[in-house]
């Protein structure tokens, strides 16, 4: 692994790390923050996020519809495609419980989705500027159930 | 917006329209076949596909399973990252079609351009589906829309 592949996977496990105490401030340190056009598109959003403003917001939300969230990265890389621009991908399993009544017991969701992130360096190190969160399609997802319920119903199988 | 933004839109237009013809010849020719790294990430797929080779066949063999291919780009973002890089993102739309019939979706996708002798080359590309529990319930929720009468009649009573 080179010096950058370990310096971005470090960026993006403190990033990631940032989502299980729901500390956006801190996320929002490892961005660019002097880039006046930054893009998040998460993966249950419709619409990309434009902007300090949506992506604000997006992250006050998630702290109310969200009970607990949990998130680890893994298979990181990282490419250097220009003198101060970095290509990242890695892979990301979050683990979620969604706000609700108490009274209604509700077991974690979970999914894993693959991240494409470009970042640039600034004084302060590697800061991020376009992040994209992608799942695999249903039709994937749908035949990774399938699999996992004959694995579960005919173990011996395999 | 400006010139060089239109410029990295027109190949989008290129290669969205490329892949609509199934026109493997132009789809190959838009991506940076001197780049080992390069990577595409489908939407079906866990890992990418790294360099040309790898997407070559990708192409090709997703061109030859369906009869028809449809791609469509919109709200198309467009950024000069560098003098010789730009990025695209946008939604895709798509629809793939054999004898079973179309099967179609949506998709965001982040696209990294390279600029070499004034023309664009595709280096990275890779689609984000919306998250499939929201997929189906947008399907549950359209199902519902058409109403109890719309209950397919399969012609056995």
């Amino acid at each position: 692994m080179s010096d950058l592949q370990i310096e971005i996977a470090d960026l993006v496990k403190r990033y990631v790390a940032c989502s299980e105490t729901m500390d956006f401030e801190g996320k929002k340190r490892l961005w660019d923050l002097d880039d006046p056009l930054p893009l998040l598109m998460p993966e249950e959003a419709h619409t990309p996020l434009v902007g300090w403003k949506a992506i604000e917001a997006y992250w006050s939300k998630s702290r109310v519809v969200m009970e607990t969230l949990k998130s680890q990265s893994a298979n990181h890389t990282a490419r250097k495609i220009d003198s101060d621009i970095t290509l990242a991908t890695y892979d990301m399993r979050w683990i979620a419980t969604l706000a609700g009544p108490k009274e209604i017991p509700r077991k974690p969701i979970s999914a894993d989705v693959r991240v494409t992130a470009l970042l640039r360096q600034k004084p302060e190190g590697w800061r991020f500027f376009h992040l994209m969160e992608g799942p695999v399609d249903l039709m994937a997802m749908t035949r990774a159930a399938s699999a996992r319920r004959a694995e579960e119903l005919f173990p011996s199988s395999r | 917006m400006n010139s060089e933004a239109a410029t990295l839109e027109s190949a989008v237009d290129a290669w969205t329209a490329a892949w609509s013809h199934r026109d493997t010849k132009t789809i190959v020719s838009l991506w940076d076949e001197q780049d080992a790294q390069s990577s595409y990430l489908p939407a079906e797929r866990h890992d990418p596909l790294i360099g040309s080779a790898a997407v070559t066949n990708y192409v090709k063999t997703t061109c030859t399973l369906y009869n028809t291919v449809r791609h469509r780009a919109e709200g198309v973002l467009t950024r000069r990252l560098s003098p010789s890089l730009g990025l695209a993102f946008y939604e895709l739309s798509w629809m793939l079609a054999d004898d079973r019939g179309p099967i179609g979706g949506t998709c965001r996708v982040t696209a990294i351009w390279r600029n070499r002798e004034d023309q664009w080359h595709l280096f990275h590309y890779a689609e984000a589906p919306l998250a499939p529990l929201l997929e189906l319930q947008a399907y549950y929720e359209s199902v519902a829309a058409d109403g109890l009468d719309a209950i397919p009649q399969r012609g056995m009573e």
